[in-house]
């Protein structure tokens, strides 16, 4: 009984009905973008709640119901203000509208966030891997890095963008700098501070030195790597789109800078969601990565 | 010629006032013998098989191995430390693998997967080739250890209290294991324990530490295989072990300044 009669579910019933019943004081572009939101939040609850029945998964659906409900109610009733808060309706519907922009503002971005993640990840690690190892270059090198690395991106990101040749180059190269210092430092401090056990057990071995960097020292540290994988990803996410609002001419944070300056608060508002949503994706896309990659560590 | 051959080695540990840790030790010891360094910690006995491993060079002396300098490690030695030290990354077979590759054996893919399983089998552990290190006890992850080492086909075999560990029950079944499999694999064994009893079961000559120093070699002549339940009611068992206990806990009191210990 408490899978059918909940709040979570009392809610949802709620919702359709203002959507379906309730006049509405505004103009409504579409209300079924709405209605279909609804359902995909309730088909996701119902999965994850028949399938674990955790208290959790009920108060999550609460909250969404919840703030979608009052939301609309007070949209309709002609409550909220008119230009800075859009009735759900309009802004879910410009999913349907603005597709074909968004599906390329989040192909332009990706490329970037790829690019500048996936160059960053290999120089971070494997010069991470060289310095860790070689106590004279860390003591070298380390200071240094102390120096550069703590200075946020968002700080010199206009600079980039204006001295670079193309925007590209300058926001991976933004993107870059955001990943490559934080994955260089945890993984110079990994191998430095790697179980001594396993060098000893691998140097009885009589292991040479690519052996031991590539066959033990990053085995040993890839989970650690792709810990910081999901930290990193949001960081870069964070330079790109703050790059994007100033120079792009596609992106995620290109599509809310544009309708901002128009004032168009509804597309902004979808603009937001829809940066949520690949932000989520990435995310479970890492830990999916890390649960193929990581087989020995319970994550 | 020995097969091991330790000439007046000294080893100090760095510092700013680097203190001995062995001083002058020779010792040698033959092809296939099973030899126990015996003492309490801090004699300098796993200081000592740690320069056999090549983890730490003397600073006096120098060791023989069939005759020739030591200078690292090689791999002509497989060593069992008292840590469990498999790879966690790798499941039970591929350390045993890793070994196997390690040890300059030329194998072929399937090779390699057949000698690691028949080494897993040596241990009584045929059917978790597939796990890894952390589904695993302690106690069998010691065995897989062992494994990695015999399958490495050394001539020697250094064990550093590899059983410290692990619980009384499992150590006796481990004990007996290392004692049969290093008989029919023709080892040469080196074994630092602090165990008296360990000691005699395993060894065919014990060498008792103090600091820095040897004390005193033992031979054992108990017959092999050797049972810790028959061991007991042997005369020569009791008169060995009275021996070796003196010549521990001796070196013990005076060590802690003549009180009555136990």
């Amino acid at each position: 009984m408490r899978y059918v009669l909940n709040r979570g579910n009392i809610l949802f019933a709620a919702a359709l009905a203002v959507a379906a019943l309730l006049p509405s004081q505004r103009k409504l572009d579409a209300v079924w973008p709405y209605i279909v939101v609804l359902f995909l939040i309730e088909a996701a609850f119902l999965f994850a709640y028949l399938r674990k029945g955790k208290k959790s998964t009920l108060d999550i659906a609460t909250a969404a119901f919840g703030f979608l409900l009052l939301w609309d109610v007070l949209s309709r009733l002609g409550m909220a203000h008119p230009v800075l808060a859009p009735p759900p309706e309009n802004v879910f519907y410009v999913f349907v509208s603005q597709w074909e922009d968004m599906v390329a503002g989040i192909f332009s971005s990706l490329r970037l966030l790829v690019l500048g993640v996936g160059l960053a990840m290999i120089a971070g690690v494997f010069l991470g891997l060289a310095v860790g190892w070689i106590p004279r270059l860390r003591e070298g090198i380390l200071p240094i890095a102390n120096v550069i690395s703590p200075i946020p991106p968002l700080v010199y990101t206009p600079y980039v963008v204006a001295v670079m040749p193309t925007f590209k180059a300058a926001s991976v190269f933004v993107i870059f700098c955001a990943v490559f210092w934080p994955t260089f430092q945890n993984m110079v401090g990994q191998v430095a501070g790697m179980d001594r056990k396993i060098i000893q057990a691998a140097q009885v071995m009589n292991v040479s030195t690519p052996t031991m960097l590539f066959r033990v020292i990053l085995p040993y540290c890839k989970p650690g790597i792709l810990a910081s994988l999901t930290g990193t990803i949001r960081a870069a996410l964070l330079c790109l789109t703050g790059a994007e609002l100033l120079g792009a001419s596609s992106g995620l944070g290109y599509f809310v800078k544009k309708y901002s300056d128009y004032a168009d608060y509804t597309k902004v508002i979808a603009g937001i969601i829809l940066m949520g949503i690949v932000v989520t994706a990435l995310v479970a896309g890492i830990r999916l990565l890390q649960r193929k990659l990581v087989k020995w560590e319970n994550i | 010629m020995s097969k091991i051959d330790i000439q007046e080695v000294s080893f100090h540990y760095p510092g700013q006032q680097p203190h001995a840790a062995l001083e002058e030790i020779s010792l040698s010891i033959e092809e296939g013998e099973f030899l126990c360094l015996l003492g309490p910690s801090g004699c300098g006995k796993s200081t000592l098989l740690s320069l056999l491993e090549g983890l730490d060079h003397a600073d006096g002396g120098q060791i023989l191995l069939d005759g020739a300098p030591l200078t690292g490690p090689g791999p002509d030695r497989a060593v069992v430390f008292q840590h469990y030290s498999l790879f966690p990354w790798l499941t039970a077979r591929k350390n045993v693998i890793f070994g196997i590759r390690q040890s300059g054996q030329k194998r072929s893919k399937p090779e390699q997967k057949e000698r690691a399983d028949y080494y897993l089998s040596r241990v009584g552990l045929s059917n978790v080739g597939d796990r890894y290190p952390s589904e695993l006890s302690g106690g069998m992850q010691q065995r897989v250890a062992i494994a990695r080492a015999l399958a490495m086909e050394t001539d020697v075999l250094l064990m550093d209290e590899p059983f410290g560990a692990i619980d009384p029950k499992l150590r006796q079944e481990l004990q007996e294991l290392v004692s049969r499999l290093s008989t029919e694999h023709h080892k040469t064994v080196v074994f630092v324990t602090h165990d008296i009893d360990e000691a005699i079961l395993l060894a065919d000559r014990i060498v008792v530490m103090e600091p820095k120093q040897i004390r005193a070699v033992e031979r054992v002549e108990l017959p092999r295989p050797r049972k810790r339940d028959d061991l007991v009611e042997q005369p020569e068992y009791l008169q060995l072990r009275k021996r070796l206990m003196s010549l521990f806990y001796e070196q013990v009191a005076s060590e802690i300044g003549d009180e009555v210990v136990l």
